[in-house]
């Protein structure tokens, strides 16, 4: 029994090390469900760097960010337009720019929570440590269940529970967006003044309902489920605007009403085929999967395989025209 | 572009309010089109002449008033030859007025954190009437990608530069 007695703490300070240890990880979704509420709960400010990728194009903008809990933020810009501002007060967004010298109301809704439908889809789990600006965080890897959808890196703060670095890939492991603080310090009081709201009359009208019932794939690549839809109108068409996620996935899928005479276009309002101007516009001549069905032009852009887009476009029920439907 | 499409959108060509597309489409035509291209220098000297003037104040019910004002084109006192020239000048005045009173952004903080108190109108601006729909794509993937503030704060200033009014 003494010798038991004895050995006794040799035994469990391992056990209960390893326990420790082991409990620090053995919640990565957890971990990145209290990450997603990291703004409801701190306040702090730090600079951030973003960036979004597309074949040759990358757009890349570092901001000094400061948040008042819960739901009051300040951005602003520092490359490539210092001076610029972007202000966010509950639900609302403006845009201060420095060089028209004028604040803009900016129409952004943000999405509900896709949480529940990305651990449907995708494995979260524990991927290491690492130190960035001198703290020390929590790499999560999520990895997708459905091959040919991306991934996405995720470094968080345990102690704060604060999402301090992401990246985002294709399938292939290209990079698509990543975003990470170069500074970063919880605030324990910030000026009510730096959000102070633009005396705006004018508020920005939510999305347009669409302006005729869409067709509806009878084939979504797996996990994909519809979160959205909206009406469009580029020029003098009108169109509706479908968004598909499995929860961290997107496929887009957009249908255009053409008149007799303007004939099959590009979704681009462009009639001589040529891309639109986007920032993010793709390189060469590859085009997004378009079918015309009936008057309607559809055109499915999207994270999973083309062919995944094709069989979803062939899936379109054939249709009498929109016209004069609701 | 027709030269109505071109003629429509010079007022903001000259604001710089086009989207690249809009306005290398507009350039084109422009090089091509003589006649436009003397509507737009036409419209431009205008403008450059009321700069000289200082702001004038543009009755909101302009159009309106214009839309009742009774044909004058039995008025006395103006022979044919002599009145047509007269009336294209005073609508391009009317146009160039009412176009930089429409367009003026209305608000104009002094600085950063300070907030204009008066605000007749609010320039709008929105991805979906800006952005082109492979933009509206990316930023559908962005958002997924870095959150939904992250994809704001990458698109918010191409969407104000592009097409912000």
């Amino acid at each position: 029994m003494t010798e038991w007695r004895r050995l006794l703490p040799g035994v469990l300070a391992p056990a209960l090390l390893l326990l420790a240890a082991g409990a620090g990880r053995a919640d990565p979704i957890g971990l990145l469900r209290a990450a997603e509420d990291a703004d409801r709960r701190l306040s702090y400010t730090g600079i951030q760097t973003l960036q979004a990728v597309r074949g040759r194009e990358c757009t890349r903008r570092r901001v000094r960010v400061s948040h008042l809990r819960p739901d009051r933020t300040r951005i602003d810009y520092l490359t490539p337009a210092g001076g610029d501002v972007l202000l966010e007060c509950g639900q609302r967004r403006w845009f201060y720019s420095q060089r028209r010298g004028s604040w803009w109301p900016i129409e952004w809704r943000s999405p509900r929570s896709y949480f529940p439908l990305m651990l449907q889809n995708y494995h979260v789990r524990h991927d290491g440590e690492d130190t960035l600006i001198g703290r020390r965080v929590i790499r999560l890897a999520i990895t997708p269940r459905h091959p040919g959808n991306p991934s996405k890196k995720v470094w968080i703060d345990p102690g704060i529970k604060m999402v301090l670095r992401e990246e985002f890939r294709d399938s292939r492991g290209r990079l698509i967006a990543a975003s990470a603080f170069e500074q970063f310090e919880l605030a324990r009081r910030l000026s009510a003044d730096m959000f102070e709201q633009p005396a705006a009359s004018a508020e920005a009208p939510g999305p347009a309902p669409p302006p005729f019932t869409p067709l509806l794939p009878r084939y979504v690549p797996p996990g994909y489920q519809v979160v959205r839809r909206e009406g469009l109108r580029r020029g003098r068409r009108e169109g509706v605007y479908l968004r598909y996620t499995d929860g961290l996935g997107t496929i887009s899928l957009f249908q255009f009403r053409t008149s007799p005479s303007s004939g099959p276009s590009d979704p681009s309002g462009r009639r001589d085929g040529k891309r639109g101007h986007g920032r993010f516009r793709s390189s060469g001549d590859h085009r997004p999967p378009s079918r015309q069905i009936g008057d309607l032009r559809c055109t499915a852009m999207g994270d999973v395989a083309e062919d995944e887009l094709r069989k979803m476009l062939d899936s379109l029920p054939t249709m009498r025209t929109t016209e004069n439907r609701p | 572009m027709t030269c109505r499409e071109a003629r429509d959108r010079l007022s903001d060509y000259l604001d710089e309010g086009l989207n690249a597309t809009l306005r290398r489409e507009l350039e084109q035509h422009l090089d091509r089109c003589a006649a436009c291209r003397e509507e737009h220098r036409l419209l431009a000297a205008t403008r450059q002449l009321l700069k000289t003037y200082g702001a004038v104040a543009c009755p909101v019910d302009f159009t309106h008033l214009a839309s009742r004002m009774p044909d004058r084109s039995a008025a006395r006192g103006f022979s044919p030859g002599f009145r047509r020239p007269l009336m294209v000048a005073a609508a391009v005045l009317a146009l160039a007025v009412g176009s930089w009173q429409w367009l003026r952004p209305a608000l104009e903080p002094s600085r950063p954190d300070g907030v204009a108190r008066q605000a007749p109108r609010v320039p709008f601006v929105s991805g979906r009437d800006v952005a082109e729909v492979e933009d509206l794509h990316r930023s559908f993937v962005v958002q997924q990608a870095v959150g939904t503030r992250g994809g704001l704060v990458l698109f918010a200033p191409e969407w104000v530069r592009d097409g912000g009014r």
